[in-house]
């Protein structure tokens, strides 16, 4: 028979295996840890009341009480929401509990939760900044690699073995998805995410891990977790194998499409999103003679035309007033006589004016730069293009005395720096856009 | 469902808390006895993992149905956390009460 201190302990030890699963505020903790003992212990004296002996009162008292993960899991929602429950809570007491885990676990639970801020990085990215479809195929691979993240945390909390291997398996996604972050421009991110997960995993790890025996809680927890880091631990502490092949299979699957759903969407066409077949730009150039057929000006009239608009073409950032590429308009006028005299004035006499020739509307544009003869004029957000509008941007220009003919002057657009149309034309020519690699690849 | 073990009726969350508002109206009890007593009331019906019950008080306590406090029981005795009914506790209790007895009319008519 035990001694009644030993059976005390033993509630106690099915009280913190309840409080485990559960995460919260330590008052909270210690005043339900109480609670909860009371109500083992009023159990067991009852029990042995009843005529049972005290360890089989224990038995009894422990087996009425309910199975501890559930439990806790109950009592995490009692303290938070369903999905605070289901991610943090998971994350928190997967380091917290003060079973005497070995430090490998912790490199374990580090990879994963790495891999878990990875994801997070990505998933903040593709729900602001990406296009609609990317952005759902993004976020949906993103919460399915959470899923199998989580899933791993928590089978690893539960000391299933099958976890180890699961996050062996998982190191190269720790690589995988701060490629991902590089590749899809957030180098920033990508090093931030990293960074902070090292950083909160090993916060959290300082902060929680438990010292198991007196002399190594006079050791920094550091050097504890050095110090058994040995995966043999690991592997006698995990012992539990409760997951059927197939469905480990099924959480490995789930871990891949989910890390290639980002990729994929990348490279995916978005239909939310408009191509150079639904714009339509044109130029015109009409040159002004004087009686003898000399030039005297050449007035330039570019137009666009969109069948359709982009929706949220820059994601929810744009939005919401953040930044992200713009449309830009361009002219090239350049076009020198040999001995180097512009036919044309490299500034416009007038213009460029914008304008909306469907409702007659001002569009607003914006000098971004340029060079002689070559200007680029920025289209800010604010000018809200609609469809099957007509937009027009004329400039005049000044010629060089003498002249009967300029070189052509090319006209491109180039929407959000996902494609470029342009023109040329010359005097008494109208031309549409062709699609070109980059703004005046071909010109003067 | 709060258990898969209870052979009676199966309680959603939000009757569970109900059940235990309704003893609470009685008297002032602690979390054993509260689940002694639901036991006892309910001959056997509602027999649930005792420990569920203190997930449950812990809700109704953070939504300020019922209030706590620690009593000494001594000799050795842990301390007891009693708890008893608010005033928003009292009138939950009455509409969940008359809602209830609502729906069991409803469950009659259909039932027979």
């Amino acid at each position: 028979m035990n001694e009644p201190l030993a059976i005390e302990t033993r509630l106690a030890a099915h009280v913190e295996s309840i409080l485990n699963g559960a995460a919260f505020r330590k008052r909270e903790r210690d005043e339900l840890a109480e609670e909860l003992y009371g109500h083992l212990w009023q159990r067991w004296q009852d029990a042995i009341a009843s005529g049972l002996d005290e360890d089989s009162a224990a038995d009894e008292a422990i087996r009425s009480f309910g199975e501890s993960a559930r439990l806790g899991r109950e009592v995490t929602l009692a303290y938070h929401s369903r999905l605070y429950a289901s991610t943090i809570g998971v994350l928190v007491p997967a380091v917290a509990t003060t079973a005497d885990k070995p430090g490998s676990y912790y490199l374990v639970w580090a990879v994963l939760f790495g891999t878990f801020w990875e994801v997070t990085g990505v998933l903040v990215r593709a729900a602001m900044a990406w296009t609609p479809v990317r952005a759902g195929i993004g976020v949906a691979g993103g919460l399915l690699a959470y899923v199998a993240v989580l899933i791993a945390l928590m089978a690893c909390n539960a000391r299933q073995r099958w976890a180890l291997g699961f996050a062996a398996f998982e190191l190269p996604f720790l690589v995988w998805w701060a490629a991902v972050l590089l590749w899809s421009g957030m180098a920033v991110e990508a090093l931030g995410a990293t960074v902070v997960g090292l950083l909160a995993g090993t916060a959290t790890i300082a902060a929680l891990a438990p010292a198991r025996t007196r002399e190594s809680a006079q050791q920094s927890v550091l050097r504890r977790i050095a110090r058994d880091l040995d995966p043999r631990g690991l592997a006698r502490w995990l012992y539990r194998r409760p997951l059927p092949r197939r469905m480990l299979v099924g959480l490995a699957i789930l871990l891949i499409l989910g890390s290639a759903a980002p990729v994929v969407a990348l490279n995916l066409p978005d239909p939310t999103q408009i191509g150079p077949s639904e714009l339509q730009v044109g130029l015109s150039v009409v040159c002004t003679r004087n009686d003898s057929g000399e030039l005297r000006a050449v007035d330039v009239t570019a137009s666009f035309v969109f069948s359709r608009t982009d929706a949220w073409p820059n994601g929810v950032m744009r939005a919401l007033g953040g930044g992200g590429p713009t449309d830009y308009v361009a002219l090239a006028v350049q076009g020198s006589r040999p001995n180097g005299i512009p036919m044309v004035t490299p500034q416009a006499t007038q213009g460029p004016t914008g304008r909306d020739a469907t409702d007659g509307s001002t569009l607003a544009v914006a000098f971004a730069g340029g060079d002689d003869g070559r200007a680029i004029w920025s289209i800010p957000d604010s000018a809200r293009l609609q469809a099957g509008h007509r937009y027009e941007i004329v400039s005049n220009y000044s010629v060089a005395p003498g002249l009967r003919d300029v070189a052509p002057i090319v006209f491109g657009y180039d929407h959000l720096e996902r494609f470029v149309l342009q023109a040329s034309a010359t005097c008494g020519q109208t031309a549409t856009g062709q699609i070109v690699p980059r703004l005046f690849v071909v010109g003067p | 469902m709060i258990d898969d073990r209870a052979t009676g009726p199966q309680l959603s969350r939000g009757e569970f808390g109900l059940l235990l508002l309704g003893l609470l109206g009685r008297r002032e009890m602690y979390g054993y006895e509260i689940v002694a007593e639901l036991r006892r009331t309910s001959e056997g019906a509602i027999d649930l993992p005792e420990g569920t019950v203190y997930p449950a008080l812990r809700r109704l306590e953070r939504d300020g149905l019922i209030g706590g406090n620690w009593v000494e029981v001594g000799s050795g005795a842990p301390r007891r956390r009693y708890y008893r009914l608010t005033l928003d506790g009292e009138r939950a209790l009455a509409d969940g009460r008359k809602d209830w007895l609502r729906f069991r009319d409803a469950a009659d008519a259909v039932l027979g």
